[in-house]
């Protein structure tokens, strides 16, 4: 194979898999179904549920699944749904993307204002918005009777045990409802039906497009209230007439976090007529609603009233990064598998290559800290290695070096606790004393906290950028995020093959195309954060700032004293208090929506009341800035003010504490210290 | 479609020499902003009143370059009154809803005394000029509309972002989709900027087919940023842009356009606009969206550079209405 086949076939070209979503066939390929575990499996059952997660992390992946036309091609190819959900009760889904429909444009136009000669009157522009969702979704219901009346949907119908789909019956049965008020009245099949509801919403679309400056009495007439219809589809499906069982209607809910945006005047009002649905509880319909993080929790009124909607009462929240990160102590961690088969499918249908799930770690293969500490140092280099243990007396160096052996990352542990012992005013004779029993290797705990900034020092002491490979490493550095993976795998791939090498015929791939790859997918979520996404801007200039700060402490930091501040922790109560309060919690929010910040709660090791919250730049971030990806205890503690001061303030942000907390007050770091990697990095 | 369009020294007269006119347009920080009103405030010709919009960018738009921007405005403001450039202004908000631009409309209509409105696109946003040309196309008392675009000057664009801080990709105002949205293809006109294009091919890319239209470049440099926006919309795969799929069209030819976009048409189900190059391609976009009921999709920017441009260049009219009837329903003399 060319150079150019492997690069045009790189199955991992499109991470954002748009276009899967959008092709029910390439998505029945590509779906794994290991995300469908634990609490991600009440998307499919008979109550509201909100998908939340940062972008990328697989919610719409995740709510596809529920929609008609993408669980027909799964069971007319595999014979029947995926397995968790063959063991529910079948469902019947209809979607509405509320930007592709236009709702989001009801009050950019106000139909109150253009009938009352300017002025405005809420109530009437949500009821023209209700009514427009209301008809919409009674189109995809057609839409998708339609879809099961031809052969397309044979298999479906079988699994809803639907036997008999009389379209002419039931559209006289449907355009007899009071909820139309008589709008489909004379409707006799369900092309009839079809055309007059996309009558209405042509007509709503050109008020709204300023084609029109009026709305035509026979449909202001027969405004649809919010979730009738709805309701009366739901007792359709339920009702025993047309299945032999009852079938919950799902309803699908897309955009629903940019309301606020792509309408500032009248968008949370939007927002509020999807919370009146959910808030009905409706026992027939049920509503699925995807969203990032954060935008999620902001409105939760319900339209004309000031009742929230409640979580377990009204809906159940399903946190997707919440499911995805847990038990990162790899005791029953769901990510590596689901990474896995996302893989596995996108190197076998999207590349048409042919390899099997255990050969897809193996692609990028292991790691230890010893063996990339060495890389460092490939020609012993021992005048530079030497400087891995500076800034300790001339006698315990010796000792040192004599010790580790030259090992890189063990000479630098070792001078990192030697270090650490002077700043606590122990002796040189205990310490050389205490050396020989190698305590840096000695405690794990302590061990395992520092490996990642010390190999951080190694490669800066050694003149060059960090080596990033392996398998493990790359599940890392997504953050438990499936975009992230697939734009990493997705690097690694090209260079790959930019340098003729079939990912598949010569694993484990090089660490240093590996690495280079991995630079390149660093780089582009950072910039793609900058250029594409709300705030992105903002947040490229402020996060940038924040993880040189990171970098310059740490890598300065040469007794390691504090390797957990590669983040930070602010008390919760501090957040939203104040003007930089606010501004600081939304800038938090924003940045772990947008997965650019990885968010977690912590219990504090201070003697506070307070509950805590630390935030970290996302892995995939690690390499840009030269920083650790794996988390370390105990983060930087700060406050509100700092952290302001770091994102909108104009001077460099000072991160970290520099005075090590139990060193004496007269006490002086050695003075080497302070020059530790003047020619380092 | 006949759409008579030049450059203003040369087929000015034949259209604005005859009788009264007014002008809509933009008091921005770019000189050429200036050109229009200048040009045609004095001399042979009769204008009747200027009106310009100064658009003020969102209060969270990052960076925050309001205050260069101001500065900016002001000395356009100071020129123009110097040049003796009889003008009104007002504030508006770049991110005004469509109420809003009506309003401003309805205002703008008020002060109409002319047979012949000009639109100078030149420094206005696209989604207040697309908003703008639709609504006074459909206006049965605009019987003669003309649109005006003058290019940088020599200094053409800076060198650094022209625009940052993009929105979620919306239908420009005006021109939302069809329901089921027509198409097959969408076509992308490609600028300096991606903004946050992508964000757009995730939504209506779909099972779509991609095309892509170019401005014919004066310099290399136009060029350069081009393919690499271009590059950003593939992901560095430039290798999958298929010639078959560009069109390369001079940056002042929104006639070509249309007609590129005809031609495109004949060979899909429907199109889906993306107007993110140059605004004479816009204009071409937003006249075949109108006329053959297409949505046009766009990534507001909420800051612009106040360096956006340097200098004036040339100016083009294009004749988009004329005795009532709209360049695209009029046919060539002789069909």
């Amino acid at each position: 194979m060319t150079r150019t086949d492997t690069r045009i076939r790189n199955p991992f070209h499109d991470p954002l898999v748009t276009e899967l979503i959008e092709d029910p066939r390439r998505y029945t390929e590509m779906f794994s179904e290991e995300i469908l575990v634990g609490e991600a499996l009440a998307a499919f059952r008979p109550t509201n549920v909100v998908v939340v997660g940062p972008q990328g992390a697989g919610k719409s992946m995740l709510l596809n699944l529920l929609r008609y036309n993408v669980l027909s091609e799964w069971i007319s190819k595999r014979g029947k749904p995926p397995e968790p959900i063959k063991k529910m009760a079948p469902f019947f889904g209809i979607s509405v993307n509320l930007v592709r429909a236009g709702f989001h444009a009801f009050g950019r136009r106000s139909v109150s204002a253009a009938l009352a000669q300017g002025q405005k009157d809420q109530s009437v522009d949500a009821a023209c918005a209700a009514d427009f969702i209301n008809h919409y979704l009674f189109r995809e219901f057609i839409r998708a009777l339609h879809f099961l009346g031809d052969n397309r949907g044979k298999r479906l119908k079988a699994w809803l045990t639907i036997d008999r789909l009389d379209g002419n019956r039931m559209a006289a049965q449907m355009s007899s409802w009071d909820c139309w008020y008589g709008y489909y009245s004379g409707c006799v099949t369900l092309q009839d039906l079809l055309d007059k509801c996309e009558q209405r919403l042509s007509v709503w679309r050109s008020f709204l497009n300023a084609n029109i400056d009026t709305i035509p009495e026979g449909i202001w007439q027969s405004k649809a209230t919010l979730g009738d219809p709805l309701h009366a589809i739901g007792n359709l499906l339920s009702s025993g007439t047309l299945a032999s069982r009852r079938i919950p209607l799902f309803v699908i809910i897309d955009q629903y976090e940019v309301l606020p945006e792509l309408n500032p005047s009248f968008g949370t009002t939007l927002q509020r007529i999807v919370n009146t649905l959910i808030k009905a509880r409706d026992p027939v319909v049920f509503y699925k609603i995807g969203a990032r993080t954060y935008d999620w929790g902001t409105e939760l009124r319900v339209w004309g009233a000031e009742s929230r909607i409640e979580i377990q009462r009204d809906y159940v929240l399903i946190d997707l990064a919440d499911l995805l990160m847990r038990n990162e102590d790899k005791t029953g961690w769901l990510y590596p598998q689901l990474a896995i088969d996302v893989a596995h499918k996108r190197i076998n249908v999207e590349g048409h290559f042919s390899c099997s799930k255990d050969v897809v770690p193996q692609i990028l293969g292991k790691r230890t800290p010893a063996q990339e500490a060495a890389m460092y140092f490939p020609k012993g280099n021992d005048r530079r290695k030497a400087k891995l243990v500076r800034g300790i007396p001339e006698s315990l160096k010796l000792r040192i070096e004599e010790l580790c052996r030259k090992s890189p990352l063990e000479m630098r542990l070792a001078g990192a606790w030697v270090l650490q012992q002077l700043q606590r005013g122990v002796s040189e004779s205990k310490i050389t004393r205490e050396v020989a029993e190698r305590p840096w290797s000695a405690k794990k705990s302590w061990r395992k906290e520092r490996i990642d900034i010390a190999l951080l020092q190694i490669a800066s002491v050694a003149n060059q950028r960090r080596y990033y490979f392996s398998w493990e490493t790359a599940l890392y550095l997504s953050g438990a995020n499936i975009s992230v993976f697939l734009l990493i795998f997705a690097e690694i791939w090209d260079m790959a093959s930019k340098a003729d090498i079939h990912p598949l015929k010569n694993y484990p791939l090089d660490p240093q195309l590996q690495t280079d790859g991995i630079f390149v997918a660093s780089d582009k979520w950072r910039n793609r954060d900058r250029n594409e996404q709300l705030g992105g801007r903002k947040r490229y200039e402020a996060l940038g700032r924040l993880g040189s700060s990171i970098h310059d402490y740490l890598i300065h930091d040469f007794a390691i004293s504090n390797p957990g501040h590669s983040g930070f922790s602010l008390r919760e109560s501090d957040l939203w208090s104040g003007d930089e309060g606010n501004e600081v919690g939304s800038f938090l929010q924003r940045g772990v929506s947008w997965a650019m910040l990885e968010e977690r709660i912590h219990t504090s090791k201070q003697r506070e009341a307070a509950t805590r919250r630390k935030w970290y730049l996302h892995p995939v971030l690690s390499p840009a800035f030269a920083i650790p990806f794996k988390r370390a205890k105990e983060p930087y503690y700060t406050s509100v003010n700092q952290v302001y001061s770091w994102f909108f303030g104009a001077d460099k942000p000072k991160f970290g504490r520099t005075v090590p907390g139990r060193r004496h007050e007269n006490e002086k770091l050695p003075q080497q210290l302070e020059m530790a990697l003047e020619d380092g990095h | 479609m006949r759409l008579p369009w030049g450059l203003i020294k040369d087929i000015g007269p034949a259209f604005l020499a005859g009788g009264e006119f007014s002008i809509i347009g933009c008091l921005s920080f770019e000189d050429r902003c200036r050109a229009v009103p200048t040009s045609l405030s004095s001399g042979a010709y009769n204008c009747g009143s200027v009106s310009l919009l100064e658009i003020v960018d969102p209060p969270d738009a990052f960076p925050d370059y309001s205050e260069e921007s101001r500065r900016k405005i002001d000395i356009n403001r100071k020129v123009l009154k110097e040049s003796g450039v009889p003008f009104e202004s007002e504030r508006v908000d770049l991110l005004a809803s469509e109420d809003q631009m009506l309003d401003v409309i309805g205002k703008l209509r008020a002060r109409l005394r002319s047979t012949i409105l000009i639109l100078d696109i030149t420094s206005l946003p696209k989604r207040y000029f697309c908003f703008f040309l639709k609504r006074f196309l459909l206006l049965p008392s605009v019987r003669n509309l003309v649109v005006t675009y003058t290019q940088p000057g020599y200094n053409g664009y800076t060198q650094e972002h022209l625009a940052e801080d993009p929105m979620t990709c919306d239908h420009l105002p005006g021109y939302a989709a069809p329901l089921p949205p027509k198409g097959d293809t969408l076509v992308v006109s490609v600028g300096f900027e991606s903004l946050s294009l992508n964000s757009l091919l995730e939504i209506y890319r779909g099972q779509r087919r991609s095309k892509l239209l170019l401005s014919f470049p004066p310099n290399g440099t136009a060029a350069r940023r081009q393919w690499n926006t271009i590059r950003n919309i593939v992901s560095g795969r430039v290798e999958d842009v298929l010639r078959n799929n560009v069109e390369a069209v001079a940056a002042w030819d929104a006639e070509e356009v249309y007609k590129t976009l005809e031609r495109w048409n004949g060979d899909a189900d429907g199109l889906t606009l993306a107007p993110f190059g140059p605004k004479p391609h816009s204009l071409g976009m937003a006249l075949f969206a109108m006329k053959y009921d297409f949505g046009m999709y766009y990534t507001q920017p909420k800051a612009y550079h106040p360096a956006y441009s340097g200098g004036i260049g040339s100016t083009w009219i294009y004749v988009v209405k004329w005795d009532d009837i709209i360049c695209f329903n009029r046919v060539s003399a002789g069909v």
